[in-house]
């Protein structure tokens, strides 16, 4: 049963949180900020129990029946409980660009296609973790209404909950402390030497390796699946880099993010993650594989320090406390925020990791799911290639999304995991059918 | 209970839905591909075809009320007086009624057989009403000008996202800019001079109007307050 209106309805709107100020300015058609959480189930989506499941779900989570508007400072979030999420059917291609700022369309779309089912969300409303939360409501209130009798267990938002106010809130500005210092510049990154051929390309590889054998060999170098994965993308990176002739830059860096919840209580639903940063620094020699599982282990084990990452937060939040900043006109921030992402936004890394963690699901949801999958969104300018990653039912779904043609990366990754005795099943692609 | 899979989407269609609420086909029709391409052809030729039947009608009913026209003037008068303009007006209703038959879909060449068929219009009008020559002076500039404010109103009304209030407020402006240019050139053409006068009272009176429409209109898009659009 609802309650009494939450503080979003009663406004009517809400600003951006801190992590989603960015976007407005950057987003374009080539540069969507949209990923995508998705499943295949056992047997093909029923459209109905689904129309009423998306109603329902959205009932639950009001603050993603938003719009982005441009004020005259700053942009920010329109509720509007009319609005309508788009269900539709799978592109030629995921993750397509949202027209976010032609006016009033939701920032997020329910996705369906013979058995899949998946959402798609502009990182303005949330990040992976918010994104999950919406997702499971929403399968199992789809299988409810299929007429299969699962609970709302495992932690998954019941629909007819109240919705809490701090649900909504900007957990940045929440646990931003201004004392704080601003953590140490880095270095520009080396970036993969694939080359873009075809701009609308973007090639997708999913696959499947078990989560007890993933497990089970990160415990046997005392490091987690996480890190371990790092290690590997790193390690691969260092392959590839050896092969290339062009070496100017010897940083090879990647970018994880973290899923902040865990470290502060926030029950927000909007973007709350940030990133870490382990590195391989060239110009101290090569590194064979255990000494980078050793070193991501170190850095990752104190860059997740909640006292460390409160600096990330500061640097991050600062900024926009500034009475200069805040009272600037926003064409003027449009202009700031697109050219400082030029410069810096993926000059700082050379590759994306995120792995949003477990999507638990009830028992007697189970067998009707045939496997969840996280993508993320699309990589931008050098970035080139960006990977996520996402568990359920005891296997691990790590997604890759390329803009060039060359699968070099991922045919390494893949290729090291099976060469540590790893099973790891590549998985149909809807995309190379379409 | 027999639920149909959507050859196009591969979702399940509970009983009783005809139609894929996401590719909007029924499951049969996209189930025999050719046979949709075919049909669609089919409703096309059809739509295409009425219209040209109506036109075919508009062109006969044209032609009779001309003729009529013309014998009742020639029987009551002995010559072609009155019957010149009213075959003028019947003659450029029908080519407005024949743009709109082949044009529909091309508004470039809608706009421009629109505008040619007024001007030639107006030009008769004004050949078969001497001595005051009035087409060059009023007639061609006004009428211009009225399709350029029209062509520019129906552009606004395409890129408005949300209509409402807004729509009555353009209308206002350039009815506004429509009233200057007529005082403009009727000056010029009578007078030989310009003295805004009667259109500036027009315009001072629609202007604000149109800025409490608008006002109106993009506030209550906004939302409760102004907050939102000026949060610092």
């Amino acid at each position: 049963m609802k309650g009494k209106n939450t503080e979003l309805e009663n406004k009517g709107w809400m600003s951006l949180d801190n992590a989603a100020k960015i976007f407005p300015p950057i987003i374009s058609k080539s540069l969507s900020s949209v990923f995508r959480i998705g499943s295949v189930l056992s047997e093909p989506v029923k459209i109905s129990a689904l129309n009423r499941a998306v109603e329902e779900t959205c009932q639950r989570f009001p603050y993603y029946l938003t719009s982005l508007h441009r004020g005259f400072f700053w942009y920010y979030l329109e509720y509007d409980k009319d609005i309508k999420p788009s269900v539709v059917v799978e592109d030629s291609r995921p993750c397509v660009a949202f027209p976010a700022k032609k006016g009033n369309y939701v920032l997020f779309r329910v996705v369906v296609f013979r058995n899949m089912l998946s959402v798609e969300f502009l990182h303005i409303l949330t990040d992976g973790g918010g994104a999950l939360e919406f997702f499971r409501t929403l399968l199992v209130t789809y299988l409810r209404n299929c007429g299969y009798d699962i609970p709302y267990s495992e932690g998954i938002i019941d629909p007819s909950s109240p919705v809490e106010n701090s649900e909504t809130e900007d957990s940045y500005s929440k646990y931003f402390r201004k004392e704080v210092p601003f953590p140490p510049k880095l270095e520009n990154a080396w970036h993969l030497p694939f080359e873009i051929t075809e701009k609308e390309h973007l090639g997708i590889i999913q696959a499947e390796v078990s989560v007890i054998d993933l497990k089970n060999i990160s415990k046997e170098n005392n490091v987690t699946i996480t890190e371990y994965l790092a290690s590997v993308y790193l390690f691969v990176l260092q392959e590839i880099w050896k092969s290339e002739k062009r070496k100017d830059k010897h940083i090879l860096r990647l970018e994880i993010p973290i899923n902040m919840r865990r470290s502060y209580p926030s029950k927000t639903m909007r973007n709350f993650s940030l990133f870490v940063l382990p590195e391989l620094d060239l110009r101290l020699g090569f590194f064979t594989f255990e000494e980078i599982l050793k070193h991501v282990h170190n850095y990752m084990q104190i860059q997740t320090d909640k006292k460390l990452l409160s600096k990330v937060i500061a640097r991050n939040v600062k900024p926009e406390r500034n009475i200069f900043i805040r009272t600037a006109p926003i064409f003027i921030k449009d202009l700031v925020l697109s050219v400082a992402f030029r410069k810096h936004g993926v000059t700082k890394y050379s590759g994306v990791l995120t792995n949003v963690g477990i999507a638990s699901m009830p028992l007697e949801a189970r067998k009707h799911i045939d496997n969840i999958c996280m993508l993320p969104p699309p990589p931008v300018h050098n970035l080139k290639v960006s990977c996520g990653a996402l568990s359920f039912n005891d296997r691990l779904c790590i997604s890759f999304a390329n803009k060039t043609l060359n699968t070099e990366l991922e045919r390494e990754f893949f290729s090291f995991l099976t060469g540590k005795g790893l099973k790891v099943r590549i998985l149909k692609n809807i995309w190379d059918e379409k | 209970m027999k639920n149909r899979i959507c050859p196009n989407c591969g979702v399940i269609l509970d009983e009783g839905l005809e139609i894929c609420p996401l590719c909007k086909t029924s499951p049969e029709k996209a189930a025999g591909k050719e046979d949709e391409v075919y049909a669609s052809d089919i409703l096309h030729l059809s739509e295409k075809k009425s219209r040209i039947q109506a036109w075919e009608l508009s062109a006969i009913i044209a032609f009779s009320a001309n003729l009529i026209c013309i014998i009742v003037d020639m029987v009551i008068l002995k010559g072609f007086s009155w019957s010149l303009y009213a075959v003028t007006a019947i003659t450029g209703l029908w080519l407005f009624i024949t743009s709109f038959a082949f044009f529909l879909k091309r508004p470039v060449l809608l706009g421009t057989s629109l505008v040619v068929t007024t001007l030639s219009m107006l030009i008769i009008f004004d050949l078969l009403s001497p001595p005051v020559n009035w087409f060059v002076g009023i007639g061609l500039p006004v009428s211009v000008s009225f399709w350029i404010l029209f062509a520019i109103y129906l552009l606004i009304l395409r890129r408005l996202k949300l209509k409402g209030f807004n729509i009555l407020a353009y209308a206002f402006i350039e009815l506004s800019v429509f009233c200057i240019i007529i005082d403009l050139f009727s000056d010029l053409a009578l007078k030989n001079s310009i003295v805004i006068d009667w259109s500036a009272i027009t315009a001072a009176t629609l202007v604000p109007t149109a800025g409490v429409l608008f006002f109106m209109h993009y506030r209550m898009k906004r939302g409760k307050d102004l907050g939102s659009f000026f949060h610092v």
